[in-house]
């Protein structure tokens, strides 16, 4: 995210960030055969995507929404994997790069023309002054929010649907549920600060203008991709093809879905569908009204509510304090204890404590001994003595030690 | 085509010869003294590569050996040869070598002619040790290499410099005097010096280490624990390592340089071609507890390299934590492994000495080895950061770069053989990213925080040219690393066959038994 705007749009939309779903979706033969494992990818998915999109809420700066938007999205791939959906984690892997991507690339040419701002609560009103930049962005929020018939409505549909038929798996779909209606508020949060209401920055020193064709040309081609780009996996029941599953087959095999579907009858399965469609599409428009209501209808709103909810919107603006949470609990420590204790005392006192201390020990000895070689002729002649009298003792200790043994009796 | 193994007493003496040569120039003649020194280095590392054709792939024993009796009471003899085990480390030494000369032309101003004559004869000395196969002759090379290496620190280093030598030599002399006693007993129950000769006689006669299979075993322990000490020092395996971090911050850039590309692999070298083929049971007895060194030294070096404020210790510290993947991947006895600790001191060699290097020349420009000193540097100098992050990278274990095939190598055989060290061990991995790019944060991202920093030069034409030399050959060994681990595989092949003996504890057992190793099961001969 603090990357320059058009590298954030590469990595979070297609090539880091997703590739650890890609290669959970690549070693599905291994999944497969734990239930355990998939259950825990699926839970840590799905707390990753109502997690971050609690984040979401309430951030300000612009590329942070959308950063902690595509963790969230992260954790629907991972809901799928989770739930043996593979090809509905892929196919939503595609849609999210398109529509991520355009709201990253739309972003960038927002602060471009704000020069240089990043903060939303100094903007707005900006729909009319760049029409072009206005327009791709709000198909690729309406697309993220999963307003039919646009990608991101088939993909993030799959997906419930996939965790909802799966045994055990509502507690999933309601908490993903749940999640697209965060969705669809951040979201459009973002749309109405950054475009609607009134203008927040300064006018006279901040002049607003549309970027060029040439950052406006990639905005139009994702904008197309992101309605179209639905369709290559439309569920039978809209009269589309699922070309994507179907291209996806040997690799997933044409069983994956059996978890799902097959268990339930043809019919059942379409009205269920129907139901569950229907259910999402009016939870993003909760979402949406929610996002109208406090940020169009009544601009005063939001600041009452976090300054009334302080600790919850303090929690969720700090991101739960993850990044305090690791550092003094692993970093500070670690550091803490590699330079205090490993170096400074194991490392110096100790192991080298324990060299130099050989080193001066055998220096002090020499040292001690050295007082032997004192030059005093009689000094010398007393130790020849005592040598003599230490080596007669040794060469004749088999005879002496009877004479002893007889004089202590 | 038959190859003179006379090509062998060329790549011994011929660094020698330069510097009786650049003994006869005039001292004061600086200019010269550093062509001429380049100019052997080079040529020496041209000869050098001659060596690979001739030691072609697959070939097992020494495709080109030399055998000459030198002295005939005691059995001496003047036994030199090559295989895949010593052969890409005498090539990565005469390849160190002249970017050490390189790499000293403008950092050395006092005894530029001595400082250059250590240089060489230090390369004759680390040369002789790889090339010799009579463990006299190994011997005599393993010490006299220890004297330019006493010199260089003694006198070209930095303010703490005799302190430093004085450690070094009596540290390592310490083991020495182990391994020759070690040595004079394998003599005395051999009659001969002659490492292949010992081998052979060691496989088919046991009795030679003892009557019974336990005084045998208890020899065996004795003798292998005397090589061992002598080499773990070397490595520097924990705990002996705290002669290294001293010598490398005070020995001059070159000193490091040669230190840690190649003498360090001295160690390791020789726990692959004595201690294990020569004490093969010794070194299964003993392979848990060093395997447990080895990883305490990968996680105990990485994080004291952690948190060093000097940047010379950090690079120090962190070749505690390499060296001990190749000690794991040597007594994992895995032929994976083994490769993979073959390949990782030739890695290590480079990125460990492009590291050197780099820090050196950071230290020509500022005299300060403190990484508070730094920050920001990337904006003075670019190309020099850029080299630097090419290093690190390295270092740490990218892959396509030299250091992520060796890491690899050795992780994926141990864990075949105890997954439970290589859980361990890849804890060092994730260490070494965290203290190489943190410490690479410091030194050039950011702004410039000393005002001095504002105006440094970036890298010249002759350190570019280093620097270029070292990334090529790191971004080769990491792409091309089939070139080097089909001419070493059958090396590791051979330790192993060599570490079956045929009346040996593992063949005795019963069918199916377990494979522990016991004094009773090894009596049945």
């Amino acid at each position: 995210m603090e990357g320059p705007t058009p590298v954030s749009a590469l990595i979070h939309a297609a090539t880091m960030v997703t590739a650890g779903v890609y290669v959970v979706a690549r070693s599905h033969i291994l999944f497969q055969h734990s239930e355990t494992a998939l259950v825990v990818v699926a839970i840590v998915g799905c707390a990753t995507a109502f997690f971050a999109a609690t984040i979401g809420l309430v951030q300000t700066d612009i590329k942070k929404v959308l950063a902690y938007s595509t963790v969230s999205q992260l954790g629907y791939m991972f809901l799928a994997c989770g739930v043996g959906a593979f090809s509905a984690g892929i196919f939503h892997l595609m849609t999210h790069a398109f529509f991520k991507a355009l709201l990253f690339l739309a972003a960038g040419s927002v602060i471009h023309a704000m020069g240089g701002e990043q903060d939303m609560l100094r903007m707005g009103g900006l729909r009319k002054s760049i029409k072009y930049t206005f327009a791709t962005m709000f198909i690729a929020t309406l697309a993220i929010a999963g307003i039919p018939p646009l990608a991101g409505f088939f993909s993030k549909d799959s997906i419930l649907l996939s965790a909802y038929s799966i045994p055990g798996g509502h507690p999933l779909y309601f908490v993903g549920l749940l999640t697209a209606l965060l969705t669809a508020f951040y979201m459009f949060r973002l749309v109405f600060l950054t475009f609607w209401g009134k203008p927040r920055y300064d006018e006279h020193h901040v002049h607003v203008h549309e970027s060029p064709w040439s950052m406006l040309g990639p905005l139009v081609v994702l904008a197309v991709l992101s309605v179209v780009g639905g369709w290559l996996a439309a569920p039978a029941l809209w009269g589309g093809k699922d070309y994507f599953t179907e291209f996806l087959a040997p690799v997933f095999g044409s069983g994956e879905a059996a978890g799902a579907a097959a268990a339930i009858d043809e019919a059942a399965a379409h009205s269920l569908e129907i139901a569950l469609a229907i259910v999402a599409v009016l939870t993003a428009a909760l979402g949406i009204a929610v996002a109208y209501w406090l940020y169009l209808r009544q601009p005063k709103k939001p600041a009452e509510l976090a300054k009334s909810l302080q600790p919850v919107y303090r929690t969720l603006y700090n991101k739960y304090w993850v990044d305090e949470l690791y550092a003094a609990t692993v970093v500070r420590p670690l550091v803490w204890i590699s330079d205090h204790v490993l170096w400074k005392i194991v490392d110096v006192e100790a192991i080298d404590g324990t060299v130099n201390g050989i080193a001066h020990g055998a220096t002090a000895i020499g040292d001690r001994v050295r007082h032997t070689q004192s030059g005093n002729t009689r000094s010398y002649a007393a130790w020849v003595v005592v040598g003599a009298l230490v080596v007669i003792v040794i060469v004749f200790w088999p005879t002496l030690r009877p004479m002893i043994g007889m004089v202590t009796k | 085509m038959n190859p003179s193994p006379h090509l062998l007493t060329v790549l011994i003496f011929f660094p020698a010869l330069g510097a009786l040569a650049l003994m006869i120039l005039r001292a004061d003649d600086h200019i010269w003294i550093r062509r001429m020194a380049l100019v052997v280095g080079t040529f020496e590392f041209l000869v050098s590569l001659v060596l690979i054709p001739k030691v072609s792939v697959g070939s097992s024993g020494y495709p080109l050996e030399l055998n000459i009796p030198w002295i005939t009471a005691p059995q001496i003899h003047y036994h030199l040869g090559v295989d895949g085990l010593s052969i890409f480390l005498v090539i990565l030494t005469t390849l160190l070598t002249p970017i050490s000369i390189l790499a000293s032309w403008n950092s050395i101003h006092h005894r530029v002619k001595e400082f250059f004559v250590m240089l060489l004869m230090l390369e004759v000395g680390i040369v002789g040790v790889f090339l010799s196969l009579d463990l006299f002759l190994f011997f005599l090379f393993w010490e006299v290499m220890l004297i330019p290496m006493a010199f260089l620190i003694g006198i070209w280093g930095h303010e703490r410099r005799i302190y430093a030598a004085v450690k070094f030599v009596l540290y390592t002399m310490a083991g020495s005097i182990l391994m020759l006693v070690g040595i004079l007993w394998l003599y005395n129950v051999t009659g001969t010096f002659d490492l292949p000769v010992i081998q052979q006689a060691l496989t088919a006669r046991p009795d030679l280490l003892g009557a019974t299979a336990e005084a045998h075993f208890h020899t065996e322990i004795l003798l292998f624990l005397a090589f061992f000490v002598a080499f773990a020092i070397k490595v520097p395996l924990f705990p002996l390592h705290t002669w290294l971090p001293d010598a490398h911050v005070e020995a001059p850039t070159a000193g490091s340089v040669i230190l840690a590309g190649v003498l360090l692999k001295m160690g390791t070298y020789g726990m692959m071609r004595f201690c294990l083929p020569l004490f093969p049971d010794a070194s299964r007895k003993a392979a848990p507890y060093v395997a447990a060194l080895a990883i305490i030294g990968i996680i105990y070096g990485a994080l004291v390299a952690l948190v060093q404020p000097n940047l010379k210790k950090l690079v120090a510290y962190s070749s505690v934590s390499h060296l001990g993947f190749v000690v794991l991947g040597i007594f994992s006895f895995n032929a994976v492994a083994m490769q993979g600790a073959i390949y990782q001191m030739l890695a290590h060699g480079i990125s460990t000495g492009a590291l050197f290097l780099l820090v050196g020349m950071l230290y020509d420009r500022r005299h300060t080895f403190e990484i508070a000193q730094y920050g920001g540097l990337a904006t003075p100098m670019p190309r020099l950061s850029a080299f630097f992050l090419f290093a690190v990278l390295s270092s740490l274990g990218l892959p396509m770069l030299n250091g992520f095939i060796g890491e690899y190598l050795i992780l994926v055989g141990t864990y075949i053989a105890h997954w439970q060290w290589a859980a361990w061990a890849a804890t060092g991995v994730i260490l070494s990213a965290c203290y190489l790019l943190w410490s690479y944060q410091r030194v050039f991202y950011g702004e410039v925080t000393v005002e001095k920093n504002k105006t440094l030069p970036d890298a010249t034409e002759r350190e570019r040219f280093i620097l270029a030399t070292m990334c090529a050959v790191i971004l080769w060994m990491g792409i091309g690393s089939a070139f080097l681990t089909k001419r070493t595989a059958e090396a590791t092949n051979t330790i192993r066959k060599q570490m079956e003996r045929p009346w040996g504890m593992e063949t005795s057992l019963p069918a199916g038994g377990h494979h522990t190793i016991t004094l009773e099961r090894s009596s049945t001969r």
